[in-house]
């Protein structure tokens, strides 16, 4: 798979040959509160002092753009599935990216309305990774499970799955954030799931499976994604 | 000696057989069977045939799929279990959909034709693109209870997927995307618009003078939501049958959360409707006579019934009777006998 950094080609050409490009690593730290992430254990607490656990954390990200101070921007057009559980997903690196002033990262946390509806799509958007509703056409954006007590599911089990383009709900999500470090070291990423389960009653929310219920989560996306420096991680 | 050669012969005509099956005429698919000719009167498609072009192969494997239990988790279910070439592809007699260890679903079946002129798929509607409506009774736990992941690993193990595979696609590898496509080019050419109501429009059949009636009365009272020549205008509408306590369906509201949209289901066309039995999104009419006694009674339930519906539906005895007459004239029988449809694995 060629990712496809589009430059505005001819123009950025001599730009690219005159000061080099560089690859840029863009890593996802999920953590939960000031927690680290730790699969399967009942370590975890949200402010109705409910505990839960986690199981799974994946969600998509598409059309990263570097943001550019008096150059042009650099966009990347492909579609990657991070799991929190796997760590050759959770850096993406930009192969070319000519050197210069970037002052911050934006990109979708999801899939874009086109690729929802266009029929079948292949490699990270393939239906076969799981992250696709057969039942109301979709892919599913992000995606939480864990077990909690509180839980009154089967199994007590927690599943968040956030997705939904069509009106009335339309939960892809567009991140802006600044760039604090030096790119070329990596820009880090962090995605707190306990922000983002922080306000859910568990008791009564253990089960967020359609565009609508899955809003309760999307409020909380500006609390939960931000970039820090990377010696914090 | 005469014996011994005698012997010979008979062996290698039994050879002759058994290593090209598919000479069977009924199950060959040349060119010729996968050229497609779009009835005008249907307009443009809505899927792109040129993304995914038909093929003889494709078609092989597509219908190879279809009539193939291996998509299901415990490989006793296939998609013609339920979609059954005689009935239009809907399943006859089962008011519910049927699936893997006696599980009974919440839907009626619906038929199977001219999907490529179709805007969504599911009675809800909630499948966007035919490319990807089978995943959903192949992962339904209810219907094929089965993974993705699952089905093509068993389709990458047998040797006749990936020869089949192969000749469809140019390479053994098993993907999503070329499984589906396969399934769509097969569904793709189940058309139906050879019905005599279809040769009536062309001028090559003529309607006894109670289908006549028939027809002028439909299109006074059902052609609102069952508009010609698909017989259905693609819209969700509540018709008022009331909601089934046991299923507690809420219809289209399961896909937008949209408190307007409870109770409303998919108009399904009315082609070759009389092998479609029983009706409504959960089967609960057997009969057309039932249905029009629904319509024609004008007791609906829910706030949101139909505005279609509080207009002219009172019918009477003798209209209920033509309209009925015209409906059978909707009936295809050269697309549900087309041999191209037969299940393969039936010699």
């Amino acid at each position: 798979m060629i990712i496809r950094l589009c430059c505005c080609m001819v123009l950025c050409l001599p730009f690219m040959l005159r000061a080099g490009t560089t690859p840029i690593p863009i890593h996802f730290d999920v953590v939960v509160g000031d927690l680290p992430l730790r699969f399967d254990t009942l370590m975890y607490e949200n402010e109705h002092h409910q505990s839960y656990a986690l199981s799974m954390v994946k969600f998509y990200v598409s059309a990263i753009r570097l943001h550019c101070e008096g150059n042009l921007d650099v966009t990347s057009e492909k579609f990657f599935l991070v799991d929190a559980s796997d760590s050759a997903s959770t850096t993406i690196t930009l192969p070319r990216v000519p050197i210069g002033t970037y002052r911050s990262i934006s990109f979708t946390l999801g899939v874009d309305s086109a690729h929802n509806c266009s029929g079948l799509q292949e490699g990270a958007l393939d239906p076969i990774r799981g992250m696709f509703w057969a039942w109301n056409t979709g892919y599913i954006f992000l995606k939480i499970e864990g077990t909690a007590p509180a839980s009154p599911s089967p199994g007590h089990v927690v599943e968040i799955h956030v997705g939904g383009f069509r009106h009335p709900t339309n939960n892809i999500a567009r991140i802006e954030l600044p760039i604090v470090e030096d790119p070329v070291k990596g820009i880090y990423i962090q995605v707190d799931v306990g922000a983002l389960l922080r306000s859910l009653d568990l008791s009564k929310q253990s089960s967020l499976t359609t565009p609508a219920a899955a809003s309760a989560v999307t409020v909380s996306y500006p609390s939960a994604v931000h970039t820090i420096v990377g010696s914090r991680r | 000696m005469r014996f011994s050669s005698l012997l010979a012969a008979l062996l290698a005509v039994c050879l002759f057989v058994y290593a090209t099956p598919d000479e069977n005429p009924y199950l060959r698919i040349d060119a010729k069977d996968v050229a497609l000719t779009l009835p005008k009167r249907f307009g443009k498609p809505t899927y792109d045939l040129r993304v995914n072009p038909i093929t003889p192969n494709g078609f092989l494997l597509g219908r190879a799929l279809f009539y193939d239990a291996i998509l299901s988790r415990d490989s006793s279910t296939s998609c013609a279990s339920c979609h059954q070439r005689f009935a239009a592809f809907g399943h006859v007699d089962h008011t519910l959909s049927h699936g893997i260890n006696g599980r009974i679903g919440t839907r009626n079946v619906p038929a199977i034709q001219n999907e490529i002129w179709n805007t969504s798929f599911m009675w809800d509607g909630g499948v966007t693109h035919m490319d990807l409506q089978p995943i959903a009774p192949i992962t339904n736990p209810d219907e094929m209870d089965e993974t993705l992941v699952h089905v093509i690993a068993k389709l990458t193990a047998s040797a006749k997927y990936r020869s089949l595979f192969r000749a469809a696609f140019r390479t053994e590898t098993v993907t999503t995307e070329r499984m589906l496509k396969a399934l769509s080019q097969f569904v793709a050419l189940m058309i139906s618009n050879n019905s005599r109501y279809d040769r009536m429009l062309d001028a090559r059949a003529t309607f006894t003078e109670q289908e006549e009636r028939g027809l002028l009365a439909f299109r006074i009272r059902c052609v609102t939501c069952h508009r010609e020549p698909l017989f259905t205008d693609r819209s969700f509408r509540n018709n008022g049958i009331g909601i089934d306590t046991a299923l507690r369906d809420l219809g289209r509201y399961a896909i937008t959360s949209v408190a307007l949209d409870s109770f409303k289901f998919k108009v399904p066309s009315l082609r070759n409707v009389e092998r479609t039995y029983p009706y409504m999104h959960d089967g609960r009419f057997r009969t057309l006579r039932a249905v029009l006694d629904h319509y024609s009674r004008g007791t609906y339930h829910g706030a949101n019934a139909d505005a279609a519906l509080r207009t002219t539906m009172a019918m009477t005895e003798h209209e209920q009777k033509d309209i009925i007459a015209f409906l059978l004239t909707l009936t295809d029988s050269s697309f549900t006998y087309d041999r191209r449809f037969l299940d393969p694995n039936v010699r």
